[in-house]
């Protein structure tokens, strides 16, 4: 099976073990050898990859997520190729949501704010559709 | 001794100009494709890359031709020692067109 990184699996959505959306593939990681082909050894995802892309605003963003204590290395998260399952319309991936840990600033989000809005009631797990 | 291994962003390659032997452009790297196990054979190189990437099926669908030139270049003939500037390893000629 042939697999095009940009058309089959870039900016492709990724799924948990338990169906739930853990965010897109904002990045691919390839490791570069001298003598074997390159090979994908994983995919990350968040905002910082995003802004890396457009080349913007990531040293603030890490700066901003350390000092709220969303993410205390301020990196990007990484997801092992290892750990994907299947690659089609969604990116299926064989681990949970907490494993994946993509929705932290989501996370973040609803715990700190959304929840604190008067009638929201509780703030829906980032990943959850309905 | 271990064998040194470096690392790089694919999203960060794409439209990354490629230049010949000589200095010259020969496009712009579009995709890179892998088996099922991750491991990248070959970069997908010019415009008819990108069509393929984007606009295959509707061109097709209109039954438009369009002329683009792209090439399909192994993984062993492009040095990516400065990815911000990949260079081909060979002569354009002993690349495969893409069609």
């Amino acid at each position: 099976m042939k697999l095009r990184l940009g058309h089959d699996l870039l900016d492709k959505q990724m799924m948990s073990s338990d169906d739930k959306k853990v965010g897109r593939v904002d990045g691919i990681i390839l490791e570069l050898h001298k003598t074997t082909p390159p090979r994908v050894v994983a995919v990350e995802s968040g905002i910082e990859t995003v802004l890396h892309r457009v080349h913007c605003g990531t040293k603030w963003l890490r700066a901003i997520g350390r000092r709220l204590h969303v993410r205390d290395d301020g990196a990007a998260i990484d997801i092992p190729f290892t750990k994907i399952k299947s690659i089609g319309i969604d990116v299926k991936l064989m681990m949970n949501v907490e494993e994946a840990a993509t929705n932290e600033w989501e996370d973040w989000l609803r715990e700190k704010v959304v929840e604190r809005i008067p009638g929201s009631g509780k703030g829906k797990k980032a990943g959850e559709s309905k | 001794m271990t064998a040194q291994k470096e690392t790089i962003h694919f999203e960060q390659l794409i439209n990354r100009c490629v230049f010949d032997v000589d200095g010259k452009k020969v496009g712009r790297i579009e995709e890179a494709v892998a088996d099922r196990d991750g491991v990248v054979n070959e970069f997908h190189v010019g415009s008819a890359a990108a069509f393929e990437r984007f606009a295959s099926s509707i061109v097709s669908v209109l039954g438009v031709t369009m002329k683009t030139k792209g090439y399909v270049v192994a993984w062993d003939r492009i040095d990516f020692s400065d990815p911000k500037k990949p260079r081909l390893l060979c002569d354009l000629s002993e690349l495969q067109p893409l069609e």
